[in-house]
Order: C-alpha cells, then structure tokens, then sequence
C-alpha cells in the first residue's frame, strides 16, 4: 500500500498535478508528455517516477514508448483539486500568468 | 501478485463471521425473532415470524463465501471462456484473464467490499439477535455506506472488464468512454456512501433506505453516462474516419484551425482554376531556389469536409502543407486546392448540396491537370491523392486528365459498400451492420432509405444520396486495372482507416504498380507506432505534429527515378 503522505507529496507540486491534468482525457506516451513541459527530459521524467510511486498514475510500455495513464482514486481527485485552489494566484494561475 | 495481503482479508473476515456466528448460536434460542423495527422507517411486517436460528448464523458467511469463490474463479481461463459465452460481442481484452492483472489491486478492494457489504449487514442483524439493537441499527447501513465509499473510490482505476463496473457494448468498446463512465460513477457511488453514512448517523432508521436509493441513483447515472455520441460524419465521407463510437463522442469540431508558416525555402503563391465558370481556389509550393522545368504534383485532399492543408472541423493536421514543403525543399512543385464546397472554394449559398458527386470532384481535378499542363514553368503534371482523394485521382487519370503519373497514398482498396460494411462492423452489432446495409442498398437504388439506425444517421442522409450513389460507383482494383501509367501505391503500416490490406488488394489489380510500405505510418501521414484509437485520434488534431519523412522520401524517390535523375536527398539543388 502506498502511503498517505508519498500521495499528498505527489500532488503538491504544480507540475505534477499539470501532468494528471493533461493525463485527463486519456493515455499519452512519455514523448507527448515532455512536449508539454518547457523543462528538460530529466525532470519531467522524475515527476513521473513520482506519481507512479504515489500509483497516480499506471506507466504500461507500448511498443518502443511508455504510455502514461491516469490512476486517480475519487479521493485522490478531490485532493488535486483542492490543492489547485488553495494554490496562490487561483487555479492555472501560478503557471499561466 | 503484488496485493497478496489485500488478498487474504476477505476470506479472513468470512472465517471470522464463522467463528462469530459460532460463538453466538449458545446465546440464541433455536427459533429467533429479528425486529426489523428499527431497521426502516416503516412497520416490518415479517419481523414477528421465527427463523431457525442456523439461517441467521450462517447465511450470510455462506454467500460470502459463495461470492468470494465467484471472485476468485472469474479471473482464471475458465472464467475467461465463461466471458467469452457471455460478453461475445466485447474486444477480447475485456474477456482476458490477463486484463484482471492490470488493476489487480482494484479488484481486491472491491473484492473486499462486497465481502464486507454481505458480512456488515450480517453483523447488523447478529447483534439485533443478541439484543444489541442501537448498535445493529446504526452500524448496518454505516457498514453499508462505508462499502459504498470504498468500492467508488477506486472505480476510476477500473480498466474495461466483464465482472465489476458499468459493462454495456460500448463502454468494453471503448477505453475512453470507460475511462470517463467509471470516474463519474466513481464519485456518484463515494456521494452514495457517504449520504449513507450521514443518515446512519443523524436518522439511523432511514439508513438502509437512502442507502439503497443513492446507490441505485449512482447506478442510473453511471448508465446515463455511458452512452456513446452518436458518430459524427457532418460530410458524408467522414464515414471513411468513421472510428469506434467512443472516439467519435470526443470528436467535438475544433474550435481554432492553426495553420503554419511558410518556411523561407518555399515560395508560395494563390492558384486558382475553374471549371464550368465555378472558380477553384489552391496554393502553388515552389523552391524558392528554383525557377522553371521542374515537375508540379497536384497533392488531391482526402475524405469529409479536409482543406488543401489537410484541416477541417474534425482534422487540424497540416499534413498536406508539409508535403508540400518537403517536396519543395527537393525541387518538386506542387498544387494543392480547396475541394468544391470546402474552405475557399465554398459553394454559393443557393448552390443545390444533391448536385455535388464525386463525378464533379474527378472532373475538377481534371481541369486542374489541365491548366498545370498549359502551365510553361513545369516539365510534367503528376497526381498525389490521399485517402478520397486517391480515389479521385486514378478515376481522373483515367478519363484522360494529362498527367505522367499517379501517387496514391493511404488508398481504399475496397468499393464503398464493403468499407461501410467493415467499419461500422467495428463499432456496432451485426444485426445493426444488416440494417444499415438495407437503408443504404435503398438509397443506392435511389428509393427512400426507411428506418435509418440512429448511429449511421449521420452518413445516409438524404440529402447527400446522389454523392453516395457516385461513390459507390467507384470499383478501386477496377480503376487501378485500367491504369497503365506509372502508379506508386504507399499506404501506412499503423493506418486504421484503410489498411494495408486495402493497398496490397489495389497492387495486385496492377501488377505495373509500385508498392511502397511505410511502417509507423498512420492514415493522416504522423509517424504513430500504436494503433490505439486514442493515440491515433491525438495525431488528428495536432497542427504541428511533423510529417513522416517517410511519405515525401517515397515520393521525392519515385519522381525522381521516373524522369531518370539520380535522387540526391538534398535541398534541390538546380
């Protein structure tokens, strides 16, 4: 079982939850990921290895890639959102000013 | 299995029913009275009536049981061949032993808490027998709602399955569509659990009551929810996209076309040509490094309402604008236009929609060989259709446009009836397959279509039958046949539109024709290694998404050996 605290770690930073935001509509490969992102390969990659620590996410290799999905329990959601709102500047607002 | 612990505690609890139940059966006479009394909000009547007292001692522990055996069995191959019996229509993911391992733990906790649902109220009604009534009455629906909250919470990291969530035809059909039921029916079955346990708490004898009533208001919404959208084909030929249902549920029109800009090695300039005294509108890519005699390629759109860039409502890909480009930077020229009724060369409002068939779109391509041929500055005119426009191209070729060659890209190799047949078999039951086959027949004939079934509505509309009828007319292996010029065929390996089956079938019709596989190739030219529909769909409507180099190196290839040039691969030089 994984534990409470690697979870609300997990979701505390904004760019992780920007990935479970991305991951949303459906599965994306590591490579669409990182095209979101303006950071280097490398971090994007840690964040990832976060959330799947925390079984945010599920990662299932597809052929030469690895498709990222989205592992989100209803609590875990609520969560996200939550900390989206509280987040100075509102939802978005600290990534998109 | 990596749950092994979440694994053993449902038949722990049933042990511990037993032992409970057990240790019970001296403190209760042989004939026990429950008082449903206090349990619901009205007057039970049966409560009066005796039970042997082994009925309320065990029945519980055994369906528990019964239940967790079922459980255990459904996951192994014998309950795979059962799902097979039962859900023969589903994807065969969905019936898998294999499928269960990925949200293995999931299935545990639901597992658990149908487990803990049959043995909560067991303990409810142990401890009404025992004459512990406050207790029963507050901790049966508590136990009750708690198992509701559980089992919502990780409904969401259902992947489609046969034994737990909302199994209809089409959410086993489709991924997304189950992804999106489960995380709604998720959080409507935590609300449930949780009104549950407010009520067991504030008003226990209304506990089991709204209990009930949320979950099944959850269950209907789950339902409600997981209807597909109907398929979205606005122009009759996005029936030729026509994907599984689920996709086409997110298929909302793109709200912002984004276009590219023009690269500096590329000149380009307004094209226009007309036919019948109705202007056509196009764009000529040119090298910027080149001047005349060099051979122009007239780059024919695919299906539904797609402009000369390869954007619409449904696709925003650019991919033939890239063509172009890469075609230039290898000093080929190319035309590529607005079809009739499309972008620039919309018709008029008053234009009659019945009148336009593919005849008219053939005959346009022809006008525009036509000019491109009367046209100084080019050596030699070649056609490069995609997808519908493959299509156009040979018919055009065939009725005596001037052109030296045709390039086919991701043709249909099959007459429209059968594509329709085979593509609607991928997303509906045959029964409907059978329906749809009749209406269209109708229409062919020219006769009112009837009953259309709601998820072909879209395709068969009236207004459109004399596109169709042309449409249906075309025979590929037929026209392919009839062709003698030189002919590349190129289709992607990952297409899931046409396939390359639908290439090699046209190949084989002209044994003169060049083959050319591109493998990671999907339908609208990305290089997509999965054949996913969901990762297909992204390459559909990402603007900036790159061509596979793949397409305009065959093509660049080709042309070049047919006019006898060694290919050099570079930028074209003169």
């Amino acid at each position: 079982m994984v534990r409470p605290d690697a979870v609300f770690k997990a979701l505390a930073d904004p760019t992780r939850r920007e990935i479970l935001q991305l991951l949303r509509p459906g599965p994306r490969s590591s490579g669409e990921i990182a095209e979101h992102f303006t950071s280097a390969w490398p971090t994007v990659s840690r964040h990832l290895a976060v959330l799947r620590d925390a079984e945010l996410v599920t990662a299932e290799r597809d052929g030469s890639t690895i498709r990222y999905e989205l592992n989100t329990t209803v609590f875990q959601d609520a969560v996200e959102h939550l900390l989206t709102w509280i987040e100075p500047g509102g939802p978005n607002g600290k990534r998109n000013r | 299995m990596e749950s092994a612990t979440d694994r053993w505690i449902p038949p722990l609890l049933i042990v511990a029913a037993i032992v409970a139940s057990m240790a019970s059966a001296p403190l209760l006479p042989a004939m026990v009275v429950i008082d449903f009394e206090r349990l619901v909000p009205f007057a039970a009547g049966a409560s009066a009536e005796a039970a042997p007292r082994w009925l309320l001692l065990y029945t519980a522990p055994a369906l528990s049981l019964a239940l967790w055996l079922l459980f255990r069995f459904f996951p192994t191959r014998a309950g795979g061949r059962l799902a097979r019996t039962m859900f023969r229509n589903a994807p065969e993911t969905v019936t898998s032993p294999n499928q269960f391992a990925r949200f293995g733990r999931t299935y545990e906790i639901i597992v658990l808490g149908v487990v803990t649902l049959v043995l909560g109220v067991h303990a409810g009604l142990l401890a009404a027998a025992l004459g512990a009534n406050d207790v029963a009455m507050r901790a049966i629906p508590a136990v009750f709602g708690a198992a509701l909250v559980m089992m919502g919470n990780v409904f969401p990291r259902l992947k489609p399955n046969w034994v737990a969530g909302i199994r209809t035809r089409h959410t086993l059909a489709g991924p997304e569509l189950w992804r999106k039921t489960h995380r709604s029916f998720g959080a409507a079955f935590v609300a449930a659990g949780l009104v549950t346990i407010a009520t067991a708490m504030i008003a226990p004898r209304f506990g089991l009551l709204v209990g009930t009533a949320a979950v099944l208001a959850a269950c209907i919404m789950g339902f409600v929810v997981s209807r597909p959208g109907r398929i979205v084909a606005p122009a009759v030929l996005a029936l030729v996209s026509a994907f599984a249902s689920d996709l086409s549920a997110q298929m909302a029109p793109i709200a912002q076309i984004v276009e590219l800009p023009t690269p500096a090695t590329v000149v380009e300039s307004p094209y226009d040509f007309s036919r019948d005294g109705f202007v056509i509108h196009g764009t000529l890519a040119q090298p910027a490094n080149l001047a005349d005699g060099i051979p122009v390629v007239v780059i024919v759109a695919g299906s539904g309402p797609t402009d000369r860039n390869a954007n619409g409502p449904l696709v925003n890909t650019n991919a033939y604008a890239m063509l172009a480009w890469a075609l230039a930077e290898h000093g080929i020229a190319s035309l590529r236009y607005d079809k009739r009724g499309i972008g620039q060369s919309a018709a008029p409002k008053n234009a009659d929609p019945t009148t336009l068939t593919l005849d008219a779109y053939v005959a346009d391509l022809h006008a525009a060989a036509q000019a491109l041929a009367r046209d100084a500055r080019f050596s030699s005119v070649s056609f490069l259709g995609h997808s519908e426009g493959a299509g156009l191209s040979i018919q055009a070729a065939n009725r005596g446009a001037p052109v030296s060659r045709v390039i086919m890209v991701s043709p249909q190799g099959r007459k429209l009836r059968d594509l329709v047949r085979e593509q609607f078999a991928r997303v509906t039951d045959s029964s409907t397959v059978a329906r749809i086959d009749t209406a269209f027949s109708r229409m062919l004939r020219g006769e009112d279509p009837g009953e259309v079934p709601p998820i072909a509505r879209g395709f068969l509309v009236p207004a459109t039958a004399n596109f169709l009828r042309s449409f249906a007319a075309y025979d590929p292996p037929a026209e392919v046949r009839r062709f003698t010029g030189p002919l590349l065929i190129m289709h992607g390996a990952t297409d899931i539109q046409t396939t390359m089956e639908d290439a090699r079938i046209l190949a084989a019709a002209q044994p003169r024709a060049t083959l050319v596989e591109l493998p990671g190739v999907n339908h609208v030219l990305k290089e997509i290694e999965s054949t996913s529909p969901q990762q297909q769909l992204a390459s559909y409507r990402d603007p900036h998404m790159p061509l596979a180099p793949s397409v305009a190196t065959a093509v660049v290839k080709w042309i070049e050996a047919q006019q006898g040039v060694a290919p050099d691969g570079s930028g074209g030089a003169p």
